[in-house]
This record gives C-alpha cells, structure tokens and sequence, in this order.
C-alpha cells in the first residue's frame, strides 16, 4: 500500500476554466491537505469529468514519458517560433493543451471504443493499454495474463476457447458441447498486443468478436460486455507478419502513434530502473472506475449536446470527399466507391476530372470517401474531448483536434494530387494528422467564405420538412416544390462543382422527391 | 535541532525488520523528483518518528509496526513538502510531531495514518490563518488529547478545539459535534473550573449556540454592552485591509470590505476569522436594531453606552448578536454585545 508521490493524482480542478462551486466553509477542510487519507468518504466524490482529467495528468506526469502536446488549445494568441531554413515552426499554446498518445486511449476508454497504437518498440504502447485496464478496476495481473499477443501461430482456440474434452466425446451433438471460453471475452478492456502478427484465420474470428462483440465455437456463442479496445503494432504500413484484413482495419475506431523519447527525460528512465518502478502497478485508488462509474461516464458523455452550427461544420468537411464526377453517368453513382468497385486505375479516374481546382477541392486529396462508421466515432469521440475538458458542449476546436485521430486510416490520401506537389504541402503526404487538420482548416475557411452559417438555402428547406407534411396544402408543396427546382437551377449555372455541392443536390432531389410523393397523395386524397 | 537523538533498541529492531520496506518509500519519493535530502531524514526519523514508535510500543506493542510505518510515510511527503526544513520548514508542523504526537501516541497509533495524515493537515490548514491560534490549538491538543477513547473521538476534539482557539469559522461545526465529546472534556476545553455537572455543561453549550458571547465564568451578571473584539488591521501591520474597512449585513451576517475584498466575519467568545467571499448582496439592518449615533453613544433596547472615540462611525451593521462599527480613521472593527458583568 504505497502512499508516495506515484500515488498522489492531480489537485482539482485539473482545469481550472471548467466551472467552479463558489467555496463554503466545510469542517472537513480541517483534516485535509497534502496528506492523503485512507478514510472512506474522506473525500467527496468528484465528478467523472474531473476523474478522468485526473487520470489523465496522473498517467502524463507519473506513469508515461510522452512530453508531447499535439493536441493544442490556445485561449488567447499563442507565441511562435521558427527555426531553421524551412522555418520550422513551435507553437506554445496559451490554453490547457494535451498529449494525444495519452488522451486518446483515456478517451477510448471513456467511450469503449477501439484503439489502435502504433509505433516503434518500447515506446509504451502496451504499458498504456495495461493502464487502462488498470484503471478499469482490474488487477494487473488480470490484466497482464488477458493480453492477447498475436503470433504466427495463434489460433482460434488461443484467442476464444477450447471445448471440454470430456464433452467431445460424449456429446451427441454440437451444441452439447461445452466450450472453455477464455476469461478476456468478459473483461471490459481488451488488449490485442501486435495483431498484425495474428493469422489471417484468426482475424477473421477477431473481427466477428470485434464487429459484433460475441464469439462463436461450436454453434454456441459468447456475448461479451461493451468493452474498450487497445491494439498495438509497431509497423500499422504492412510490416507485420500477416497483412490484416481491411475489415478489421475497418473496425478500428481511432489510431495514434507512440511518438519517440525525448532524450532529454534520460534521468527519468534512469530514476525507473534505479527505483524499481512500475506505474502500472501503483495506479492510486482515486483513477480506477468501478463498473457503475465507467457506465456513467458513458452514458453523461452520450449526452454531452454538440451544437446544430458545429454539426453543420462536420457535415460540410465530410460531404467533400465522395464525389467523383467521371465515376458514372447516373448522378448517384459519380462516387469514389464505384471507382473502387469497379477496379478501374484510380488515376486513369482522376486524370479525366477536369471541373474542379484541385489545389482548392479537399475531395481530390483522398481515394475515397468518409464511412458511417468514421463518422459516428467523431461524434463520439468529439463528445468525450468536450467533457474531457470540462465543456458544457462541443466546440469547434473539439472537433478539429479529433478529427486526424479518427479519419487518420479512413481516408486514403492520393498522394499524387497537384496538392501535394507544392513545397509547403509536401511533408503532408507523410504527416497524415497535419494533413487531415489542413483539409478541415481549408474546409471551414471554405464554410465561412459562402456564409453558410448564415445563408444555406438547403438547411432552411431541410428544417422546413423535418417539421412534417401533417396538415401542409397542396400550394404549400407546390411552393416548396418551386423552391427547390429554382435552387437547383441557380445552381447548375456554375462550371465548377464540388463534393458538398453533390450531397447537396442529392438532399434537394430526396425533398423533391418525397414532397413530389406528398402532392400525389393529396391529389388521391382530394379525388 | 542538529543534534543525533540515539536510538532505542526497539526501534533499532523495528527499523532492521522494515528495512526493506522502507527503503523502496523512500526511494520512490526520490526517483519520483521529491527533494529529500538522506541524512536529514534519518534525523528526522531520530527526532520525530523514533520518539512516537517507542511511546507506543511501551502502551500497545502490537500496533508500534504499523504506527512506524504511518509515520514514515506521511513524514516522507511532509519533508518532501519541506516542512521538516530547519530553515523554511514550518515550526508548527515540527511541533506537532515532536511535542503532540508523542504525548497523544497510544491514541495515534489506533488508527495511525488517518490520525497522522489528519493532524498534520489540520495543522498546515490552521496555520494559513494564524500561527498563534495553531500554537494554542496545537498546546491543547496536546493537553488534553491524552483523555481522548478513541481515535475518532480525538479527530473531533481537534475539531472543537479549532473553535475555542479562535477559528470562529469553526463554530457551527464544533458545537454540532460536541454532543460526541464526553463533558469532561468539554469542561477542559472551555476552561471551565471546578467539578460541573454534566447537564450544567450541556446547557452552557447550549448558550453557546444562542449567544457567542456567553460569559460563560458569571452567568446572572447585569447585561452591559460592552465591546467585546476588535477586529482586523492594516495589511502592512499583519492585518487584512488595505484601507479602513467597512461593514455590510449580507445573508443576516455581517460582512467587511476594504473596497478591494470581502469578508464573511466570524466572531465569538473565543476570537474571530475573516472568511474570503464573493458575495456583494447587501441587506440593511432592521431600525429597531442596536446602533450607536453619531455622537458616540450606543442604544440596545434599554442600555445605553458611549463611545466618543467612535463618533461620525462611516458603517454599521447587527447580525441579531452583534453590533459590528466602523470609523474612517481606524483599520479596526470595533465589535459590542450585550454581556453580563
């Protein structure tokens, strides 16, 4: 029971911009301080926002050497440097800023999604999922022996289960076979150490566990808890033993790279070895979650609301990517995913496009589209940033941060766009999270230069039916029905067209359509 | 300070058997960056922790290990903190471990680290208020914690002596719990002379609650107001107010403002606290209140009283006990009740 400065968590507030209860005298103020004191309800409960930031500063000074801020708040101008010929520029942020090879995980957690933490060896890419298992509540050796560690040899039993070899020869049937499920399935953090290295046959029974959470043996199936998951590689480009299938890949919520020790924290290393310290296995009492607590913190993060403007943001950034005008001749099917589909050479594709300034147009630096999925995870994952931070809802700077993390395999760059060839852009093709936080920046400059949030005729006609067709008259819909079709006709003047003009069209046609749909009815109606 | 205290056998023998122990805490808090210097520890270890082991040993020997320990880690992360230091180290905090804690030990070592970790932070939070009034509390804890059954019945002694050594703040909280203090103790605390029946010693507690002013020595005397604190001070002085103060009824308590910040005033028998606060709500005292005129002279019901010296008063305020006057020449609040003399 150690009570040394490995246990001791940040004071809160953690961040001191989050609101705080004007202070009341309390005689328990007498009793505490510095010394911390094993009395149960000694101290009140914190709210789980505040928990989680104190795991966070816990982990960021005690238990991980990641000296690194990435991800950058600034509250008011932020001071920078620039070296060297290519004028390398540092940024000291002037708000709370944070480390995402840390946070990132501890959001994983927070919202059970699935992580993948790539990077070089002994950067702590599994030392920070065994944290987190940790501060799940489980002990570490729980944790240590429910790793899974991919090998070329791993199999399906390995990874889910044997049956009772009584029951395979007395059973008269499958299904009467009882099967040994392995005790991870029901632990609600899961750690996959190296998965690139696991056969191919057993990533497939590793997606279905990951895709649809039970695993399957012998026609019976096991149901597992929501759980976070926590995937390590050192090489996520094709380096491991086995190519990992797409699908899996596919499951993969977020990814973030361990970044490289900072020589300068040597003497901390040094202090480790010296002191015979493992943080994993003194994580003070006041990080771990119970059960109850990890559910909560769920569900208040589900609730956290994001902003309609916010919201607006995300879908013109995602709705740039789809569109490829020499894809099909139906106006439905100019996707990027017909050209993947159909196998065609993605650059016999895009040498033929010829509408669009493809300095200027976000869609042409990708090969394909954002998924549902990809999408659902930001919103996500954008929540649990904003409660991280103590915010009362989402703000721009939430999702512009999150972005990188949860698009940084989903959207495939084409690193043959004209884009890439200009000095300042070049580095990008390697830096995907820079990449990824310039389209956003280049997508919002764009957002704001047509006044969308001021002027966008297609969220007005949106609203306008989501408030129902109950009751509206037949020159009502006609009126609308005008609307659209003049907006459209606006519109299809112009010589340049872009993907969030594609989704745009296609909303109109859907409005069209279902007021189209209305008007019969009523016209039945009538008769 | 500097000179080597010498070791008992029993500790030498307890120390020998946790070496191990021990030395990974110690470690620990070095590798971890705290700035402990080895051998001022192993003085402090001499002069703080080996005194309370050997006291508790002679009393209850099966609880000296797990004391020991206690003691070495709360005493690792308050001489990590420096308050162990010869120079800017906090005299207060070594005088509870020297002094107290070997005086109150069998007490401690019932529940060791939470009576350690406890005191040592009561002491820390006091003395931001006043090192006098810790001083005090810190001689009666040691006075009287001896007489104490429990380690819990201690904590709440050290609660209801924070009251009666002038945290006026404190009072609420400490008359709520004297309920858990056995009468003799209450008698000890509020120096109460003689032999007191212990129903006499409840109603005086009782007083208390109704009138901080309780003379609690003559109880039938005539009522007089009589000024009984004044409070507050210059800041260059050691005092809290960077000009003469003024004060405000907020909430039915009496507030004071400099013009620069605000405080909640606590004030009994005992002596006064100026609690920080936001608040800026202002509500008038009731014109049937006690007030005094601007020729000095002071009206509670039927009393009467004059003060010359604080004519042409620049604010007033009465919370229903106390009459709170101020003066554009002075950093004082001058404070009246009625009081039997």
């Amino acid at each position: 029971m150690f009570r040394d400065f490995l246990k001791r968590v940040s004071a809160a507030p953690t961040n001191p911009s989050a609101k705080v209860v004007p202070k009341e005298f309390d005689i328990a103020e007498l009793y505490q301080g510095p010394i911390q004191l094993d009395a149960v309800g000694a101290k009140t409960e914190l709210p789980l926002d505040e928990k989680l930031r104190q795991a966070y500063f816990w982990i960021i000074n005690h238990a991980i050497i990641s000296p690194f801020y990435d991800i950058e708040y600034n509250e008011g101008p932020p001071q920078t440097f620039k070296f060297g010929d290519r004028a390398n520029e540092v940024v000291l942020p002037s708000g709370q800023s944070y480390c995402s090879f840390v946070l990132m995980p501890l959001l994983t957690f927070a919202v059970r999604a699935k992580c993948l933490l790539v990077g070089g060896p002994g950067r702590g890419k599994t030392s920070s999922a065994v944290l987190m298992g940790v501060m799940a509540g489980y002990s570490i050796r729980d944790v240590r022996r429910a790793i899974q560690k991919g090998q070329p040899q791993m199999t399906i039993a390995d990874l889910l289960g044997s049956p009772l070899p009584s029951d395979l020869i007395k059973a008269q049937s499958v299904d009467q076979i009882g099967i040994a499920w392995r005790k991870w399935l029901s632990m609600r953090v899961k750690i996959i150490d190296e998965y690139n290295r696991i056969p191919t046959r057993t990533q497939s029974a590793l997606l279905t566990l990951m895709a649809d959470n039970y695993a399957e043996l012998y026609d019976q199936t096991f149901e597992c808890p929501d759980s976070a998951w926590y995937l390590t590689a050192n090489d996520d480009a094709g380096g491991g033993t086995y190519q990992v299938i797409e699908a899996l890949r596919d499951r993969i919520d977020i990814v973030v790279k361990a970044l490289h020790f900072n020589c300068r924290f040597l003497s901390d290393l040094l202090d480790r070895i010296e002191g015979g310290l493992r943080p994993e296995e003194m994580v003070p009492s006041e990080i771990i979650f119970t059960e109850e607590e990890s559910n909560r913190l769920h569900r208040e993060i589900r609730e956290l609301p994001i902003p309609a403007t916010i919201l607006r943001r995300l879908e013109f950034f995602a709705s740039q990517f789809e569109y490829c005008e020499v894809a099909a001749t139906q106006f439905e099917y100019k996707t990027k995913d017909t050209v993947k589909l159909s196998a065609i050479d993605w650059h016999q594709v895009t040498s033929q496009e010829t509408g669009k300034d493809k300095l200027k147009d976000i869609g042409s630096q990708t090969k394909n589209g954002i998924s549902v999925r990809a999408i659902m995870t930001t919103l996500s994952f954008v929540k649990a940033l904003a409660y991280f931070r103590g915010s009362a809802e989402v703000s721009l700077e939430d999702l512009r941060q999150i972005l990188p993390f949860v698009l940084h395999d989903k959207l495939v760059q084409d690193p043959d766009c004209p884009f890439f060839e200009t000095a300042n852009n070049a580095s990008l093709r390697s830096d995907k999270v820079t990449w990824i936080r310039t389209m956003f920046d280049m997508a919002c400059a764009e957002y704001d230069r047509l006044q969308l949030d001021k002027d966008d005729a297609v969220t007005k006609l949106s609203e306008q039916f989501e408030h129902g067709l109950d009751g509206v008259s037949e020159a009502e819909v006609r009126k609308r029905l005008i609307e659209i079709e003049r907006l459209l006709k606006s519109w299809s003047g112009s010589r340049k067209f872009y993907g969030y003009m594609y989704d745009d069209v296609l909303k109109l046609k859907y409005l069209h359509q279902r007021y189209a749909n209305y008007l019969r009815w009523l016209s039945w109606k009538q008769q | 300070m500097s000179e080597k205290a010498a070791l008992s056998p029993i500790v030498k023998a307890l120390l020998a058997e946790l070496r191990e122990r021990l030395n990974a805490k110690y470690r620990q808090r070095v590798a971890l960056g705290a700035k402990i210097d080895g051998p001022s520890w192993l003085r402090y270890v001499e002069q703080y922790i080996a005194p309370v082991v050997e006291v508790v040993h002679a009393s209850n020997p099966d609880r000296s290990k797990e004391t020991l320990l206690a003691l070495y880690d709360v005493g690792l992360d308050l001489s990590a903190l420096g308050h162990f230091n010869e120079v800017g180290g906090s005299l207060r905090v070594i005088e509870l471990w020297r002094d107290a804690f070997p005086a109150i030990a069998p007490i401690v070592s019932l529940n060791p680290r939470m009576v350690i970790g406890s005191l040592s932070n009561a002491v820390l939070y006091l003395n931001q208020w006043s090192s006098n009034k810790t001083e005090s509390w810190l001689n009666m804890l040691q006075r009287l914690g001896p007489a104490c059954q429990s380690a819990d019945q201690l904590l709440n002694l050290g609660k209801f002596l924070g009251w009666t050594s002038g945290f006026a703040h404190m009072r609420q909280a400490a008359l709520k719990i004297a309920d858990a203090l056995p009468a003799e103790l209450l008698c000890s605390t509020l120096a109460i002379p003689g032999k007191v029946a212990e129903s006499t010693v409840r109603d005086l507690i009782q007083e208390l609650a109704t009138n901080p002013w309780a003379n609690l020595s003559d109880r039938s005397g005539t009522p007089t107001i009589t000024e009984v604190r004044r409070c507050g001070n210059f800041r260059g002085l050691d005092g809290e107010f960077l000009r003469p103060p003024k004060s405000y009824l907020s909430d039915g308590r009496i507030h004071i403002t400099d013009g620069h910040q605000r405080w909640q005033l606590h004030a009994d028998r005992f002596g006064y606290t100026l609690y920080r606060v936001d608040n800026q709500d202002t509500s008038s005292t009731s014109k049937n209140s006690p007030s005094i005129a601007s020729d000095g002279s002071i009206r509670w019901d039927t009393l009467k009283s004059y003060r010359p010296d604080l004519s042409q008063s620049s604010s007033q305020s009465f919370d229903g006990t106390t009459l709170a006057v101020t003066i554009p020449t002075s950093y004082h609040v001058f404070l009246f009740a009625r009081q039997a003399s």
